[in-house]
């Protein structure tokens, strides 16, 4: 445990050097992001190529932590920021708030249906120093779930092993610090609006502390920390379209990776591509410097991506049916657009999306905002949020018409349908408080 | 309950338009005397039924679900749904009277306003229903607290009590290197079938399932292999699941029986159908002698 709290001071000190970070606050999330997405990552890494065993990650990650900072200090850039926060009411809230979160992580026990099957599973076998190619071999004589373990990526099964490891057993209180990570940075994002407080307020309730949401706060389901990840890189990105600083789009396209080896089940990664392609598309650069960009971001975003694929290629052959080629993807596609089976679709879309609905209409109500103003009328941020919510909600059409002619089980799942939605709530909700800031705004100037 | 509602309500909606009606009308088409008290009566019934909604929904909570509809016959689900109206009435009467009131009339209808109006009434429905979700999550947290949190008993899996007792009694009574042949996971065996959820328990123990048995069998023996005895009673269907559904010969059975006790019997035959009736077992662990 000792190893895990030095590589986050370590990690603290050299966020808070080289990225433009703006107060402490947010050095401590992302250093404690940065932290988990590492300890899910490379102990895993290790384990699989140099046969480190997982019993030394502690140890693994506090030295990765300190080479590749001291790499990045030689960037000798300082950051010039005032890093203290303004102690709003809204502030001590979050805080508080954070608090009551992580001491009900600490207490809570480990709870969750496929944790049992799967995550959990896979770490109390790692902490074995069994790899993960070697849990092909369970198959042999399981009837129904070939391949089981081998379902998702590895990230959220190698944290608890890290957490087993270091000594503890209280895996809730990973899930418990990923929530005060999500608030908290719904919380900065929320915070940079011109709206008033009571109004921001109602903003961030509705943005972070969705029950939906919450939930996963009980559970030690990849959800959680999938959502943390893309919320971060989403408002890095952001930063990122304000400032043009490189090291924010390579944070951005970092925390892409992270979700990626969490979940790669759902492309949500292509609706931040589409989002990032649009901000190289308006930068008024080089293209040489476009190109460069272009590519850091594809290469770090997609690093984790890659050798997941390839992993899964090398030690079993393939997944299947989840996760299908270009080509069957869009002969399926072309065969679901029967009459029939789209209204089955629709139906499905609209029971499984209906808690959430109010959430649509805030949305649909500002993208009609958006368009009657007119789209140069419109900051980037606007822009980038959208792009990512109408991006994520087509793919996400488009797979569930592909689930649709393949599996028989496709409309037995709701719920899941909804979870991997959760997204949505906090995007959509800070694309309200953007619209609401632009109206009234323009109040103020008339 | 229902029965009043359905009629007050639509009434509460009659009022409401007469008093969008008057705040409208430049020229005072529709002019009642005592504005003052019509809105008095809109908003005593939104906020009546809005907090009727959160009564309902609490007494619901600490009782059983189901309650209020058993006691009073108050269906809560549309209750809710008069709510979201009451909500939207208040809002939009709300912001009706203050362009009214400031003469921002003929600036209404312009596209900014109305979505302002669009997002004042439904944040204010996504909060309410977050509210309304409030008091199931203290109950479910007091349950939590009070089952694990106070008095944590060793190996608990909050999700699969009773899964976790047979795991128990698997664990303490097969050694590290055996074999365990467990049911095929289907609809009588969902937990104990399913063989990645009895592993987390179970690891490093080797695990097969029914179907794969014969096959195990054959290649290792029955040397250190473990079968588990279970039955599943769907007492709806009147049919009874058994496994291990093969005879086999001189066997020693544990058991562990649904009050707690166990017990080792040693047989010269274990034949399923004399297994058929025993309700009162957990589970077994079949070895061959």
């Amino acid at each position: 445990m000792i190893y895990l709290i030095l590589s986050l001071i370590v990690l603290i000190y050299v966020t808070k050097r080289i990225v433009n970070i703006e107060t402490y606050y947010e050095a401590l999330l992302l250093s404690l992001a940065l932290l988990f997405g590492l300890s899910g990552f490379a102990p895993f890494i290790a384990n699989e190529m140099f046969n480190i065993s997982y019993n030394n990650a502690p140890l693994l990650i506090l030295t990765v932590v300190v080479g590749v900072g001291a790499i990045s200090l030689l960037a000798k850039i300082k950051n010039k920021n005032n890093l203290i926060i303004s102690r709003d009411w809204l502030f001590i809230f979050v805080m508080m708030f954070s608090v009551l979160i992580l001491i009900r992580g600490y207490l809570l026990p480990i709870r969750g249906w496929d944790t049992f099957s799967l995550y959990d599973s896979r770490a109390k076998i790692f902490t074995q120093d069994i790899k993960l190619a070697e849990m092909k071999l369970y198959s042999k004589y399981d009837e129904y779930n070939q391949l089981y373990y081998f379902s998702y990526p590895p990230m959220t099964s190698v944290l608890h092993t890290v957490m087993y490891v270091a000594g503890s057993n209280r895996i809730m209180f990973v899930y418990a610090l990923f929530y005060v990570i999500f608030i908290g940075f719904v919380y900065l994002a929320v915070d940079t609006l011109k709206i008033e407080k009571k109004i921001k307020f109602l903003i961030y309730i509705i943005s972070a502390l969705n029950p939906l949401i919450f939930t996963h706060t009980k559970i030690a389901y990849t959800n959680l920390p999938a959502i943390t990840f893309q919320f971060v890189s989403l408002f890095y990105l952001i930063r990122y379209s304000k400032t043009g600083s490189i090291r924010l789009l390579f944070i951005s396209a970092l925390f892409i990776g992270f979700a990626n080896w969490t979940r790669s089940l759902e492309p949500v990664f292509l609706s931040f591509f589409a989002a990032f392609v649009y901000l190289i598309y308006i930068e008024k650069i080089k293209l040489i410097q476009k190109i460069f960009r272009i590519i850091i971001y594809f290469s770090v975003s997609m690093v984790t991506w890659v050798i997941w694929k390839y992993y899964i290629s090398v030690t079993i052959g393939g997944l299947g049916d989840t996760s299908p080629g270009g080509i069957q993807m869009i002969g399926s596609l072309y065969n679901s657009l029967m009459l029939a089976n789209l209204i089955d679709v629709v139906f499905f879309l609209f029971k499984s999306l209906f808690p959430v609905i109010l959430y649509f209409i805030l949305a649909i109500t500002s993208f009609i905002f958006i368009v009657q103003k007119g789209l140069n009328k419109i900051g980037y941020t606007e822009k980038i949020i959208s792009i990512i919510i109408i991006v994520t909600n087509l793919l996400m059409v488009a797979g569930t018409l592909y689930f649709s002619v393949t599996f028989s089980w496709w409309n037995q799942i709701p719920d899941s349908y909804l979870r991997s939605n959760l997204i949505m709530l906090p995007l959509m909700g800070i694309l309200t408080g953007y619209i609401i800031q632009q109206i009234t705004l323009k109040r103020r100037n008339t | 309950m229902v029965g009043f509602s359905a009629l007050v309500i639509p009434l509460v909606y009659l009022l409401f338009l007469v008093f969008l009606g008057h705040v409208v009308s430049d020229n005072k088409l529709i002019k009642i005397k005592n504005t003052k008290i019509l809105v008095l009566i809109i908003v005593a019934v939104g906020l009546l039924v809005i907090s009727l909604y959160f009564y309902f929904n609490l007494q619901d909570v600490i009782r059983y679900s189901n309650y209020s509809f058993s006691t009073y016959f108050v269906y809560l689900p549309s209750l809710k749904f008069y709510a979201y109206f009451q909500i939207l009435i208040l809002v939009v009467g709300f912001f009706s009277y203050w362009f009214a009131r400031f003469d921002k009339w003929r600036n209404l209808l312009r596209a900014e306003n109305v979505i302002v109006i669009i997002f004042a009434s439904v944040i204010p429905l996504v909060i309410f229903n977050m509210i309304t979700e409030v008091p199931n999550y203290f109950k479910d947290e007091y349950i939590i607290y009070k089952t694990y949190i106070v008095n944590p008993k060793k190996n608990q899996n909050a999700d699969f009590p009773s899964l976790s007792k047979q795991l128990d009694f698997i664990i303490k009574n097969t050694p590290e290197n055996s074999a365990i042949i467990h049911p095929t996971q289907s609809g009588p065996f969902p937990l104990i079938g399913n063989q990645p959820l009895i592993r987390h328990g179970l690891y490093p123990r080797t695990l097969v399932s029914a179907k794969f048995a014969e096959e195990y069998l054959k290649e290792n023996g029955y040397k250190n292999v473990f079968i588990i005895y279970t039955l599943s009673i769907d007492s709806e269907a009147d049919k009874t699941s058994i496994h291990p559904k093969f005879e086999i010969d001189n066997v020693r059975i544990h058991l562990l029986y649904k009050d707690g006790r166990t017990e080792s019997v040693i047989l010269k035959k274990y034949s399923p159908n004399d297994w058929l009736g025993k309700k009162e077992i957990d589970i077994g662990l079949i070895e061959k002698l």
